[in-house]
């Protein structure tokens, strides 16, 4: 129930960052858009671990179920890889900004031409 | 005698590394590292064609963690062509820029070092996260190949770029877990071995998903909008490397999850016709947007996309699978293999002639044929043997496909394939007569002049993708035991219980 909740939350998430990167022509914006798809992937794998009733996976005495460990991991590799790439479009963002005054990516297109 | 599968990771990694140390100490130390690194990579790569050539196959756990819990590499036949294909683009552009370019390029080879340690990691990742993460590796490193002369048009295209590789990388990564949700496994063998227990459905999520993302990476209509000013924006020679060999490597990676791993033409009979409305798709647009264009870049840019058409006809008849399958495997390697050397061939010798017109643009290409000869031979020459005439290595591999398509679905692929035949010849001839146009020659200062060892190079490999037609049968073993190996399902499947244990 709970795993279900987390899904359907995953695919709200999802889709306000997808009408961002359709709908807005500012770099940064887009960039915002962009993060914000990338934790509803994150809130999937959250959601793909968890097991009711399931402790962290430590290994202790007397517990029997532990959380799925590896969605996890991927979790941490996928929040990693996103700031990266997002720090790169940022740093693009301000070559653009710089060149043309403008952070609207349809204008610089425009002037590329 | 297994490590040397990981060392074709850490060679080019670990001159990266040492390259962006270098670089503050002088020009000259950094193409000491790069040139010792492009060694090292050919001769590991050497060895493990060697070692698979014997073995069949080449298995190596990291950090020796068996199978669930540690990471595999894993290399057979079909992995070592594009292994081959990678170091040689690799070695060819260390040498072009040894020889062509006079300004320091800096951070320029960290980046390529980077690119080649990713795409080698993809090519020997034997799961599916590792995959997904040298993808990402792989990503940064072409926008910064696309970025990094520093105009605002090359952030732009960058940025573009970006936007796209960002989505696929979510798609790849959606896939990725459905599949983990599916098998409770991320090995390739390990799917391969669970794949019959998951739904249908699923599969057939997947594979769309993985459609949807490895499209958008080597640019198949209609995810190809980036290609163009990205490889407008970059150097020629990151185009060379980007369309040559990096375009290979994301098609190796569709060809293992869907053809191996997954194994969707067994459960999933009908990607078949979808691979094949792709592909004519491709050919078509691709050859139609190339004839629209005034660059010469962006006219090798859509060329390209549709060249993924034509391996995509050549994977629709491998998944009907039989005797049909098993010849249209050796179509596919034989055009990957090819349009590696001839795209590269292209990108190198336009290069030649725009450094001498000055700019990128057809319009400049006016007399270029005539001012600089041995360039415009080679371009035209690769560009006879793209279009597919006779004795060419186009040519050869073409009527493969065409003959391997016509069995699996009849007369519209074949007629497909002419048609973008007939397309492609006009956009090559308009080039050629561009270029043999009389036209105003501005004086040479010197710096529009290619060097001669550039050159010499550039025609050697012309005359590579003229002579492959013939000289196909030298490495017709290797390409048939890749081919043997692409239209095997169960070629990952054979090696768990063989040897990973």
């Amino acid at each position: 129930m709970l795993q279900q909740a987390m899904y359907v939350a995953a695919a709200i998430v999802f889709g306000i960052g997808l009408y961002g990167v359709l709908s807005r022509r500012d770099m940064v914006k887009i960039c915002v858009s962009l993060s914000v798809m990338e934790s509803s992937l994150i809130m999937i794998l959250v959601a793909l671990a968890y097991r009711p009733d399931a402790a962290a996976p430590i290994i202790v005495d007397g517990v029997a179920t532990y959380v799925d460990p590896l969605p996890h991991a991927l979790a941490l590799t996928a929040i990693v890889i996103g700031a990266g790439v997002l720090s790169v479009a940022l740093a693009l963002t301000v070559i653009v900004h710089r060149a043309h005054g403008t952070s609207n990516i349809a204008v610089v297109f425009r002037r590329g031409r | 005698m297994t490590h040397i599968l990981i060392m074709v990771i850490i060679a080019p990694l670990a001159a990266a590394v040492a390259g962006s140390i270098a670089v503050y100490w002088s020009e000259r130390l950094l193409r000491c590292v790069v040139a010792a690194s492009a060694f090292a990579h050919a001769v590991f790569v050497t060895s493990i064609i060697v070692y698979v050539g014997d073995e069949g196959s080449m298995l190596y756990e990291v950090g020796a963690w068996v199978a669930p819990v540690g990471i595999m590499l894993y290399a057979d036949a079909l992995s070592v062509v594009i292994l081959l294909i990678l170091s040689a683009a690799h070695v060819v552009l260390v040498l072009h820029t040894f020889s062509a370019a006079r300004a320091s390029r800096g951070a320029t080879w960290i980046l390529v070092e980077l690119l080649v340690a990713a795409l080698s990691g993809i090519v020997v990742s034997g799961d599916l996260f590792n995959m997904f993460v040298f993808l990402e590796l792989a990503t940064v490193a072409s926008i910064g190949l696309v970025a990094h002369k520093r105009s605002a048009t090359g952030a732009g295209a960058g940025f573009v770029y970006l936007l796209f590789a960002l989505v696929s990388g979510l798609l790849f990564m959606i896939a990725v877990v459905l599949v983990y949700r599916a098998t409770g496994v991320l090995s390739l063998s390990g799917i391969a071995a669970e794949i019959d227990r998951a739904p249908e459905q699923a599969v057939r999520v997947v594979a769309g998903l993985l459609l949807g993302s490895l499209g958008i990476k080597f640019g198949l209509v209609p995810f190809h909008f980036w290609q163009a000013p990205a490889y407008e924006a970059a150097g020629s020679s990151a185009a060379a490397l980007m369309s040559g060999a990096g375009m290979k490597v994301y098609l190796y990676v569709l060809i293992r999850l869907i053809f191996h791993a997954l194994r969707v033409p067994v459960i999933v009979p009908r990607i078949g016709v979808v691979l094949l409305a792709l592909g004519a798709t491709s050919i078509l647009f691709g050859h139609l947007l190339a004839l629209a264009q005034r660059d010469l870049k962006r006219l090798l840019a859509f060329s390209s996309v549709a060249h993924v058409g034509y391996i995509f006809l050549a994977l629709a008849a491998v998944s009907r699978g039989g005797s049909i399958g098993a010849a249209a495997a050796y179509g596919a390697i034989l055009h990957i293999c090819f349009h590696a050397l001839m795209k590269s061939t292209l990108f190198y010798s336009g290069r030649s002639m725009i450094v001498r017109a000055r700019a990128s643009a057809t319009e400049r290409m006016r007399g270029v044929g005539r001012a600089e000869p041995l360039g415009f031979a080679a371009f035209m020459l690769a560009a006879v043997a793209l279009v597919g005439i006779p004795p060419t290595s186009g040519f050869y591999s073409k009527w493969r496909i065409a003959l391997d398509s016509f069995a699996g679905y009849g007369a519209f692929p074949v007629v497909v394939i002419a048609a973008g035949t007939v397309i492609s010849m006009l956009y090559y001839a308009r080039v050629l007569h561009l270029g043999l146009a009389e036209g105003e020659r501005p004086p040479v200062t010197g710096a529009e002049r290619t060097p001669t060892a550039a050159l010499a190079l550039v025609a050697l490999l012309s005359l590579g993708t003229f002579s492959m037609g013939v000289a196909g049968p030298a490495i017709e073993a290797m390409l048939t035991g890749a081919a043997a190996v692409l239209a095997d399902p169960e070629a990952i499947l054979a090696v768990t219980t063989g040897g990973a244990a």
